[in-house]
C-alpha cells in the first residue's frame, strides 16, 4: 500500500460524508463526481483499466449530468448564467 | 462529559433542534409560529393552522397586544368539540422523528461495520490461494486468447465465455430506455433546449467534443486488444453526444440524430447482436462445422466476432444514454 492509496482512501471517505452532508444539492452532486473520479484512480492503481473507464464515464459523467437534470427538472436549480448568487438549498 | 450530558446532547441533535440555521427573520418567526402550532396540536383538538393563528390573534387581542381588527379573510367558527377518537394530526410525526433519525444512525453503523467486517477476511490483493483462483479463472488466462482471440481477456469473458450474459444486460438497457420513453415522451411538449448561452463554455466545449467522441470510438473498437468496450466506450460516447447536444442545441442535433433514428439503430444493434451470438451459439460454440475466424490476436480484425458485438452494445449504451438526456431535457416547461 503506497502512501498514494492511503492519501486517495482516505480522500474518498472524505468525498463520500461530505457528498451527504453537503447542504447545497449542487455542490452534493459535485462532491460526488470527485468522489468517482478518485474512485477511477484506485481502479487504476488496482489494475483493472477497464473498471477505471468505466466508473469515470458512467459515475463522473452520466450519473452526475441526470442528478443535474432531475435537480433542474424539480426547480432546485436557478439558470446558470445568472449572475445573482445562488441561495444554498 | 457525563453521561447525562451526553444523553442530552444526543437527543437534541436526533431532534433537529441543531439544524435550526439563521434565516431571514420573517422565515423564522413563520418557521417558529408552525413550531408552535405543532406544540398546540399535541395537547388539543386538530384545527387548521390558519384557525390556529386566528384564535392567537384574538387571544392577543384579548390582552391588547395587537390592534384590534387586524384579521382579514373569513372567519372560521371556533368551537370545542368533543375528541372523536383518533385522528390525523400532523405534529404527531414531526414529534417522534428522533426515532427516526437514531434508527437511520444505528442502520448505517451496523451496515458500515458488517462490510468493513467482511472486507477484512477478504483474501488479499493477488493472493494465490484466494477461492477466486480456481480451474475457471485459470482456464480463462491460460486459453482464452485461443480460444476467443481476444487479447484482452475481460473482453473476451464477456463476450465471449458469457456473451450470453452480455445479451440480456444489453436487452435490460433496453427494456429501460423503452419504458423511460413511454412514461416521459410527449409529442413536442417541450421546447428544445438551446445552445449554451455561455462563449467560453461554448468554445471549451467545441474544443472538447472532437476528442471525446474519438476516445469512444477508440475503446470501442479497441476492447478486445486493451481495456475497454462496448459498455464503457458506448458511455464516453454518450457523454460525447450529450456535451454535442450542449453545444450545438437539440434542435441540430436532432436533424442527425432523431428519436426515431436513435431507437431505429438500437433495435438494429440489439437484434443483430442477438442474430450473431444466436448462430455462433447453435454453430460456432458447438464446433460443429463452421468455424468463426480468429485472425491474428493483435491485430484490429480479429478475435472472431468480438469485434462486431463490440461496436452493437457500443452503439446500443451510447443512443441509450442519449436517449435519456434527452428525455430529461426536453420535457422542460
Amino acid at each position: 500500500m503506497t502512501v498514494l492509496e492511503i492519501l486517495l482512501l482516505l480522500f474518498l471517505v472524505f468525498c463520500a460524508l461530505a457528498a451527504v452532508t453537503t447542504r447545497h444539492l449542487i455542490a452534493s452532486v459535485i462532491i460526488f463526481m470527485s468522489y468517482s473520479s478518485i474512485m477511477a484512480v484506485l481502479w487504476l492503481l488496482l489494475e483493472s483499466p477497464d473498471l477505471a473507464i468505466t466508473e469515470a464515464a458512467v459515475g463522473a459523467g452520466v450519473t452526475s449530468l441526470l442528478f443535474f437534470l432531475a435537480l433542474r427538472r424539480v426547480r432546485a436549480w436557478k439558470e446558470v448564467d445568472r449572475d445573482e448568487p445562488e441561495e444554498p438549498l | 462529559m457525563n453521561r447525562k450530558s451526553l444523553y442530552d446532547w444526543v437527543m437534541r441533535w436526533a431532534e433537529g433542534k441543531e439544524d435550526d440555521q439563521p434565516q431571514t427573520e420573517q422565515k423564522n418567526q413563520a418557521y417558529q409560529a408552525f413550531l408552535d402550532y405543532l406544540e398546540y396540536l399535541d395537547s388539543h383538538e386538530y384545527v387548521s393552522f390558519r384557525t390556529y393563528q386566528q384564535m392567537r390573534r384574538r387571544e392577543l387581542e384579548e390582552k391588547g397586544l395587537a390592534p384590534a381588527g387586524s384579521h382579514g379573510g373569513s372567519t372560521e367558527q371556533i368551537t370545542d368539540s368533543p375528541r372523536t377518537g383518533r385522528r390525523y394530526r400532523p405534529g404527531r410525526l414531526r414529534r417522534r422523528i428522533w426515532i427516526y433519525r437514531l434508527l437511520s444512525v444505528a442502520t448505517a453503523v451496523v451496515l458500515t461495520g458488517t462490510l468493513a467486517a467482511a472486507a477484512l477476511q477478504l483474501p488479499a490483493f493477488g493472493d494465490p490461494n484466494a477461492p477466486a483462483v480456481n480451474e475457471v479463472s485459470e482456464r480463462y488466462l491460460e486459453r482464452g486468447l485461443e480460444e476467443t482471440g481476444a487479447v484482452n481477456a475481460v473482453t473476451g469473458m464477456i463476450l465471449d465465455y458469457r456473451a450470453f450474459d452480455t445479451f440480456g444486460e444489453s436487452t435490460v438497457l433496453f427494456a429501460a430506455s423503452l419504458s423511460v420513453c413511454l412514461l416521459m415522451e410527449r409529442p413536442r411538449a417541450g421546447r428544445r433546449q438551446a445552445a449554451l448561452r455561455n462563449e467560453v463554455l461554448r468554445r471549451t466545449g467545441r474544443l472538447l467534443l472532437p476528442a471525446v467522441l474519438l476516445f469512444g470510438i477508440y475503446v470501442v473498437l479497441n476492447g478486445h486488444l486493451g481495456p475497454g468496450g462496448g459498455f464503457s466506450g458506448g458511455t464516453v460516447l454518450g457523454c460525447g453526444l450529450i456535451l454535442a447536444s450542449l453545444v450545438l442545441g437539440q434542435a441540430e442535433m436532432e436533424r442527425l440524430f432523431s428519436p426515431r433514428r436513435l431507437s431505429n439503430v438500437t433495435v438494429a444493434c440489439l437484434s443483430a447482436y442477438g442474430l450473431m451470438k444466436g448462430y455462433s451459439f447453435f454453430i460456432g460454440a458447438n464446433h460443429m462445422g463452421w468455424e468463426i475466424p480468429k485472425g491474428t490476436p493483435g491485430a484490429i480484425f480479429s478475435a472472431g466476432l468480438i469485434l462486431p458485438l463490440n461496436l452493437c452494445v457500443g452503439t446500443i449504451v451510447a443512443c441509450t444514454m442519449y436517449t435519456f438526456y434527452r428525455l430529461f431535457a426536453e420535457a422542460e416547461g
